[in-house]
């Protein structure tokens, strides 16, 4: 999560932080000297002469008023502390991996709590800034405030503000998914309606042009017209084994649902090699059923890929589940290849 | 709907932002002036921050309200100077009370007034709450001889302990109540305030 290239470095964070919360102040001016020569050669690009001066009045201006030596202790140590967070916190922010920090909290707190924390941080000193200046010049304009409404429109002018600051990082938030292109495909139609087939074309199309290709296929074998077993092939090393069968000749059985009974080796085949996907693959899942939806089957799997996205991610979804599957799941940003009932494109050898 | 998400997750960011910075600016001041009711007056601006942006959510589902209190407390916790993580439990606690108070009534008058009230009164009643939770059953044994023993130093009937702490009350809920019917009327006119220019 942080770009530390060796342990020291994040224990000397983690000791700068013990020392400073301490009651000492020898020790707290110690952690500030040393958090200062994290940044050194920075100053004037972190804007930091404004901060030291605030922080020097706010801290000493308590001993200013009230000269004992209780308050001194206090001032400085508030002070120490004060450069001390304020120079981790930069080192911090620009050694950070803000991706993996930002997936770390979607898991902890939930994936909207997570964006609207990352953008408040991100907020917070232009808010600041923009709203000490308007009070600023509120009370420069209203040294003897006539009426209470010239307080109101104060309020009504801070939440003007804010509504206008959430509207645009709003529109920023669309306008960045909608320029960042769907990288995920769901491919449905209805049963037999040739969706492994347009995968498995897709998959072979490109393999010949030379990308990396991974994830699974479910053929299987059709009997009068009905679906008789399941079989699921890695498409990076070529082998399959069959995942499910209507025929009872399934020996190790795991679940049992719809009629087919699923293989406890066929299942462990298809969930390894989408283990075996890497981020730069264009990876295939098919399918995506009503038993992923109980949370079975190849469902860990897909979260797993959904939580870190490949180049591009194919899923072959029945059209009646597709709706169910992108809510359980929680896919946003997606394209729907819709194969028509009677369109059907040859299978591949 | 994906720009309906969007919005809310602005709106909630921004809302508990600005929260988050009353907070650590005006809780800094107030606590230092030690002017009385400070705990009541924080608690009321906040909720009225929050319950003006609970007004304009695009998606009111869920607890929203939660969000704003998670990321002001954050913005707290990370004021200079101080670490204190009882002020993240109490941010977060007047914002359950607030969410508390419109997921039951609802996003109207009722639910506002009520989620004001609640959580203004709060601030009365955590001290007497937590430690309690801490110390256990035998803190209400040293309260009431803390009672006895001012009333008998000041002269006061403990009658008029008990009419003291009612007058609070009625004045939390009453600030609460007020802040929860300010917000209704002032978010109001700002629904069309979106994508104006300020």
């Amino acid at each position: 999560m942080i770009r530390f290239k060796s342990f020291s470095k994040w224990s000397f964070v983690c000791l700068l932080a013990g020392l400073s919360l301490g009651p000492w102040v020898g020790l707290a001016g110690i952690a500030a000297l040393s958090a200062i020569l994290l940044n050194v050669g920075r100053f004037r690009e972190n804007r930091s002469a404004k901060f030291y001066l605030s922080v020097s009045i706010i801290s000493f201006l308590p001993y200013a008023l009230i000269r004992r030596a209780d308050i001194l202790h206090l001032s400085l140590l508030l002070f120490f502390r004060s450069l001390t967070f304020y120079n981790t916190l930069l080192y911090l922010g620009e050694n950070m991996d803000f991706a993996r920090f930002h997936r770390y909290l979607s898991r902890g707190i939930g994936r909207q709590f997570s964006l609207s924390l990352s953008m408040a941080l991100n907020l917070l000193p232009w808010m600041r800034r923009n709203t000490l200046e308007s009070h600023a010049l509120f009370v420069l304009r209203q040294r003897r405030p006539k009426r209470f409404l010239g307080y109101v429109s104060f309020i009504k002018t801070i939440l003007r503000q804010t509504i206008h600051t959430a509207d645009q990082m709003a529109e920023n938030l669309i306008m960045d998914g909608q320029s960042r292109g769907p990288a995920l495909f769901i491919i449905t139609g209805e049963r037999q309606s040739g969706k492994t087939t347009l995968a498995a074309n897709r998959a072979a199309e490109f393999l010949s042009r030379g990308w990396a290709v991974s994830g699974i296929l479910a053929p299987g074998t059709i009997e009068n017209g009905r679906r008789m077993t399941i079989r699921v092939r890695n498409i990076r090393s070529g082998e399959d084994r069959l995942l499910a069968s209507r025929n009872g000749d399934v020996a190790d059985v795991c679940d049992d649902y719809g009629g087919f009974r699923f293989s406890k080796t066929g299942l462990d085949f298809s969930l390894q090699a989408l283990r075996e996907t890497t981020p730069d693959d264009i990876v295939f899942v098919d399918e995506i059923g009503p038993l992923e939806l109980q949370g079975k089957g190849h469902a860990p799997a897909l979260r797993a890929l959904l939580g870190r996205p490949p180049a591009a991610l194919y899923l072959v979804v029945r059209l009646s589940l597709v709706e169910s599957v992108v809510k359980y799941f929680r896919i946003e940003n997606h394209t729907l290849i819709h194969i028509p009932e009677l369109s059907k494109e040859s299978s591949p050898s | 709907m994906k720009k309906k998400y969007y919005y809310t997750v602005a709106y909630i960011a921004a809302f508990g932002t600005l929260w988050g910075l009353s907070e650590s600016t005006l809780g800094t001041l107030l606590h230092a002036l030690g002017i009385p009711m400070k705990g009541a007056l924080l608690t009321a601006i906040g909720a009225f921050i929050v319950l003006c942006g609970a007004r304009l959510l695009p998606d009111q589902r869920g607890i929203p309200l939660i969000g704003m209190g998670f990321i002001a407390g954050s913005i707290k916790i990370l004021s200079l100077g101080y670490l204190r993580v009882n002020i993240l439990t109490s941010i977060l606690i007047e914002s359950l009370l607030l969410q508390a108070g419109v997921s039951l009534f609802g996003y109207n008058r009722i639910g506002f007034l009520v989620g004001g009230m609640m959580a203004c009164l709060w601030p009365l009643i955590q001290r007497v709450l937590i430690y309690g939770i801490l110390f256990g059953h035998g803190i209400q044994a040293i309260y009431l001889e803390m009672l006895r023993t001012g009333s008998a130093r000041l002269g006061i009937p403990l009658t008029g302990f008990a009419t003291l702490l009612t007058l609070l009350f009625i004045a939390h809920a009453s600030l609460g109540a007020l802040v929860g019917f300010l917000a209704w009327r002032l978010s109001r006119r700002f629904g069309h305030a979106r994508h104006d220019p300020v």
